[in-house]
């Protein structure tokens, strides 16, 4: 400790009073800056990119996004980083107490208040970042091919709002309480809320929560039939964060008549906004959605893409090129004369239901009705997902390629009712060969299925069912294995004979050059597709 | 003379003409005056200096000795907290209850804290996986606990006493023992109440509990060698491990699986009985 | 009763001639039950004044006071002519004030440098470059340029009190009040840093609390002795060693009449107190008369009824 390096030097007074803003704000700075740099934050935040790395990367489910659901999925991810934030500040905000130099920095010029106002600040830069990776990841999935639909603004504000939240409250909770395990314990009990809001999809009480969660094994709607009022909400969890501050600032000990009124005013906001949030779904809504479901073709757009015609809701037509590639992977081995002039395939949405377990079929003669009346009679059903990262994607690109196969071969549209979706025979063999060679992906989609499924009969599709015997699919499958060319130049030749009603699948599987012993005597006599 | 006592009732019954006389103070002193006549007394007592000093030679010293001696212990004794009355009202001796209230991992925070974490984690079970059979993310979850609760009460981190009973403490092996016991049983507690509003009770909503004494029991094997955080940190990991190895098989929940726990547990709970004299030469452990 | 010893032994110099930078009148503070203060009257100019006095004699309570973050129940308060209690001239007084608490908590993840640039944005130096400069000078002042980018937690106590003092040091404050910051330094921590508070006391007002005897008669031109909330002296560091002139004696046997004695190296007993006729008396130091004082006020009799020396009925 040698000596004052500058004893001579003139008194500098502190620069100049800078009024208190200033200081504030290079508060908050440094804050902020720890902020971004605590262990907490941090590690939520490579937990989230983490999940996201693993879900596109390694298990590679987020191909083919709706874009309008995607936005919602967001913020349940940015909820992690909004618990980093939550346990950072408030180790921040307690800091002075924990470590006894709150006696000594009530010397300092900066107010209790305001540095309770500049830890309120640096949770900006952390919403900053939570918005641009909110931001970022959408644009990832919007880059994605098959994107479909665009995502709403104000859902993807929601992540950071409660990034905001999360970092208000724990600054107020520092300032009521010094303890550090409150951190935790009112993070578990968010958590819970969370939760517990996100068990209950269909109750409108869970838009008090931070977050509002659908059921999200539903195949994606239109954005026209979902209701979330994602502006509302977010101006509720904006004006949750500016009560909270407030509050803080109160109990921080600046009294000032503004700040209360501030506090009464966002108080009454976030009560209205939340009553407004929680009102139930309006009776409108019931009936557009069984309107797209009953009788989609009103709300829809159709394409002509060479001699088929594709309609979907508009948000969605861009999966036509998808669809178009089963299709005419399907159709290049059906002889020209054995074609319907005019296949159509038309999309429709499934049945909405509050319970998880009523499963649903679709109104097949409602659709019928309806592509009768738009001059499509015969359409084929897809669904709204599609891919090959997920097993509702699978399941949606199987069930799309086994549908439209079937309806090749059978010629008929498909039926409702499970004895009229069964296919025997030849014709399922030739059915499933089909739907497993049209493109990349479509067999392994298949194989997915039959993974999952139990007993003698598999049904694929998510819309409309194909219903086949284990015996055909392996019959199907050793098909598979050979070349495609040459199986289906001998489709090709064997057409008439392949999809007639009576062809036993041992002769389908012979005629397309597969070496199967003749039909023992009692083969599948007690399966669904004996001779009744 | 200040205080003296005018009220013709009582210096007409028994005080004589102004001051208590000598048979009053004596009875007095015994203790056998009525009460009507000690509070008559004892407010021209407080007033009356010739009257204590004509008392204080009715008193027996050693009578008052007595008395003094009993107050003061009757002021020293510690005034149990909220946790050792519990204890005690269980029957546990008071020795015991004494160090389980100092356990880190009984403090209300930390039990609160387990609580929550447990009925989040069975929430979460009931929104992520309604139909599975086992509750897997709960029943990974709930054994780990316990070992965290271990690593808390033994380590010096959360203890500001730890140097002082890490010298004072004969036998490092009891109060470990005694901790941990008390950390699984309360873990054990609630993570039975969280099993309630797990989506499906059966036997497999509890296929925790197990596992939650193996790692407990793993954590004070390896405590000796490995010291108090690394020890239960290694426990867990095994614990999560195996989770990994048998996660499409689910041969932990099945009737095997859980003979083969109960084997390991076993085989645990012996090593930890021939490896106790271990812990007295550890200098990582919390007494 | 309590005689009045507050005690002004020789003039200060250079505390009437500097311009009064704290004015303190009648000074008291009350806790629920406790007077900690009892009208204190104290004016203090440049130069370094020691502040003496047993534990919970209110030391850091007129400290704290002084620090303006403490609201005296009675008395007035003013430093640099302005009073603390209005908040406008609380946050000027706090610009130009150096405050070292007693046993100033530290956080443990802040290096060095962060830390004391952390306070220095407190004291709402908001200008970056210039308050790393400033921050860069204190810690050189206090010898620490070396470990600035290390964590608080990997310093020695001693090198944290450094960061304390540096943290005190910013902004080249007028009035620095420093509690006890010599406790836990080694002999040698405490020789720098007592050349350090020496540096600092030219041109500066430095209050320090203390209870090193040894420090304040190495350092301060000025001391005040605080006991029970009131000042018991207010005088130069040789007079409150004069207090004792007389009244420190060795004896082969412990003296029964001594307010206090040890037995010294030499084996030979040294009192002070009231000397029994023909006694060999010896030097008095600073903490001679210190003790004297103390146990003159706990006792309120001040040792020897001599009229002579009886240095009663100081100003108050």
């Amino acid at each position: 400790m040698s000596t004052i390096q500058q004893p001579e030097r003139a008194r500098t007074a502190p620069p100049a009073p800078p009024g208190t803003g200033a200081g504030v704000r290079a508060l908050a700075l440094t804050e902020g800056r720890r902020l971004l740099r605590h262990p907490a934050f941090l590690g939520s935040l490579l937990l989230c990119v983490a999940l996201w790395v693993y879900e596109s990367v390694v298990a590679g489910s987020s191909g083919f996004p709706v874009l309008h659901d995607e936005d919602r999925l967001v913020q349940s991810q940015l909820l992690l980083i909004a618990a980093g934030t939550f346990l950072a500040v408030h180790l921040a905000a307690i800091r002075p107490a924990r470590d006894g130099t709150e006696g000594w920095f009530l010397s300092l010029v900066l107010l209790p208040w305001q540095r309770a106002a500049a830890l309120l600040l640096a949770v900006l830069p952390a919403a900053l970042l939570t918005a641009v990776l909110a931001g970022a990841r959408i644009g990832w999935l919007a880059a994605q091919p098959g994107a479909a639909g665009s995502p709403s603004p104000a859902e993807l504000a929601a992540g950071p709002a409660a990034v905001l939240v999360a970092g208000t409250l724990a600054v107020l909770l520092g300032l009521i309480t010094r303890s550090v395990a409150a951190g935790p314990i009112a993070l578990a009990c968010l958590a819970i809320v969370t939760v517990v809001g996100a068990l209950f999809p269909f109750e409108s009480w869970r838009w008090w929560g931070l977050i509002a969660v659908e059921d999200e094994l539903h195949a994606a709607l239109p954005s026209g039939l979902l209701h979330r009022p994602a502006g509302q909400h977010l101006l509720y969890l904006l004006l949750l964060a500016l009560a909270c501050a407030t509050a803080a600032l109160l109990r921080a000990g600046l009294k000032a008549a503004s700040v209360r009124v501030l506090l009464a005013v966002s108080l009454a906001g976030v009560a209205v906004a939340g009553v407004l949030n929680a009102r139930p779904a309006p009776d409108s809504l019931a009936a557009a959605r069984q309107r797209a479901l009953d009788a989609p073709s009103e709300g829809q757009t159709c394409v002509k893409e060479g001699e088929l015609t594709y309609c979907a809701f508009p948000e969605f037509l861009d999966r036509h090129k998808e669809w178009a590639r089963v299709s005419e992977g399907i159709l290049r081995w059906v002889p020209g004369d054995a074609r319907d002039p005019r296949y159509t395939v038309r999309q429709h949405i499934t049945p909405v239901s509050e319970s998880s377990l009523g499963q649903t079929t679709a109104p097949i003669d409602a659709w019928a009705e309806d592509d009768r009346k738009a001059g499509t009679s015969g359409a084929v059903a897809v669904g709204t997902a599609w891919g090959d990262g997920s097993d509702l994607g699978r399941d949606a690109t199987g069930g799309f390629a086994t549908a439209f196969a079937a309806r090749v071969v059978t010629g008929e549209p498909a039926r409702s009712g499970p004895q009229d979706a069964l296919l025997c025979g030849g014709r399922s063999v030739l059915t499933l060969w089909l739907a497993g060679q049209a493109a990349p992906g479509t067999a392994e989609a298949l194989r997915s299925r039959i993974d999952r499924s139990f007993g003698g009969l598999i049904g694929f599709g998510t819309v409309t069912t194909v219903e086949t015997e284990q015996s055909d699919i392996d019959l199907a499958f050793r098909l598979l294995n050979l070349p495609a060319a040459d199986v289906g130049a001998k489709a090709k030749a064997h057409w008439a004979e392949l999809t007639a009603k009576d062809t036993s699948s041992a002769e389908a599987a012979r005629l397309l050059g597969l070496d199967v012993p003749e039909q023992p005597d009692g083969y599948g006599k007690d399966s669904m597709c004996s001779p009744r | 003379m200040a205080g003296i006592v005018n009220d013709p009732q009582v210096t007409g019954m028994t005080y004589g003409p102004q001051h208590a006389s000598a048979e009053v103070l004596n009875r007095y002193a015994q203790g056998s005056l009525p009460p009507q006549d000690r509070q008559r007394l004892e407010p021209h007592l407080d007033t009356c200096a010739p009257c204590r000093a004509q008392l204080a030679a009715h008193t027996g010293s050693r009578q008052i000795d007595r008395l003094w001696h009993r107050l003061d212990h009757a002021l020293d004794l510690p005034v149990p907290g909220r946790l050792e009355r519990c204890l005690l009202a269980l029957r546990v001796p008071d020795h015991m209850a004494r160090v389980l209230s100092a356990t880190p991992a009984l403090r209300s925070t930390w039990l609160v804290g387990v609580l929550l974490t447990l009925l989040c984690t069975a929430l979460t079970a009931r929104l992520l996986e309604p139909d599975a059979r086992s509750p897997f993310t709960f029943v990974a979850l709930a054994p780990l606990l316990p070992a965290l609760g271990v690593a808390i009460s033994s380590s010096r981190r959360f203890d500001p006493a730890y140097e002082i009973g890490q010298a004072a403490a004969p036998s490092v092996f009891r109060p470990v023992l005694l901790r941990a016991t008390a950390v699984l049983l309360s873990s054990a507690v609630l993570a039975a109440l969280a099993s309630l509003i797990l989506p499906r009770l059966g036997p497999a909503a509890f296929g925790w509990l197990l596992p939650m004494g193996l790692t407990t029991a793993l954590s004070l094997v390896l405590m000796p060698r490995c010291g108090p955080v690394t020890a239960p940190a290694l426990a867990g990991a095994a614990w999560l491990t195996a989770l990994v190895l048998t996660f499409r098989s689910e041969v932990l929940f099945s009737a095997a699986g859980q003979s083969v726990l109960a084997a390991l547990l076993l085989a645990a709970v012996v090593a930890l009985m021939a490896l106790r004299a271990g812990f007295d030469f550890q200098k990582g452990i919390q007494v | 009763m309590n005689p009045e010893t507050t005690t002004e032994a020789a003039p200060v110099p250079s505390a009437a001639a500097g311009e009064a930078m704290v004015q303190v009148t009648g000074l008291t503070v009350r806790y629920r039950r406790t007077v900690a203060l009892d009208g204190v009257t104290l004016s203090l100019g440049t130069g370094v004044t020691g502040l003496l006095g047993p534990n919970g004699a209110g030391k850091t309570t007129l400290l704290r006071a002084l620090a303006t973050v403490l609201v005296p129940s009675d008395g007035s308060l003013s430093v640099f002519g302005r009073d603390p209690l209005e908040p406008r001239s609380r946050q000027e007084i706090r610009r130009r004030l150096g405050y070292l608490p007693q046993a100033p908590g530290f956080h443990r993840h802040f290096t060095a440098f962060e830390f004391v640039d952390y306070v220095a944005i407190l004291k709402e130096h908001t200008d970056r470059a210039a308050r790393h400069e400033e921050v860069r000078r204190v810690l050189d002042a206090v010898g620490l340029s070396e470990v600035r980018g290390k964590k608080l937690k990997a310093l020695s106590g001693g090198m944290r009190q450094r960061v304390a003092l540096a943290s005190a040091l910013i902004g080249d404050p007028e009035l620095l009040i420093l509690d006890e910051p010599t406790v836990g330094l080694d002999p040698e921590q405490r020789l720098r840093f007592r050349e350090l508070v020496a540096e600092l006391g030219e041109g500066r007002t430095v209050l320090l609390s203390t209870h090193q005897t040894e420090d304040v008669s190495a350092l301060c031109h000025r001391v005040v002795v605080l006991a029970a909330g009131r000042v018991r002296y207010d005088g130069s560091a040789r007079g409150l060693g004069e207090l004792a002139d007389g009244r420190v004696w060795f004896s082969p046997e412990r003296e029964p009449r001594a307010v206090a004695g040890w037995r010294t190296g030499t084996g030979l007993f040294r009192n002070i107190g009231a000397p029994p006729p023909g006694a060999q008396t010896a030097d008095a130091t600073l903490e001679d008369g210190y003790l004297l004082l103390n146990s003159a006020a706990e006792s309120g009799m001040w040792p020897e009824p001599e009229a002579g020396t009886r240095p009663e009925g100081g100003t108050r």
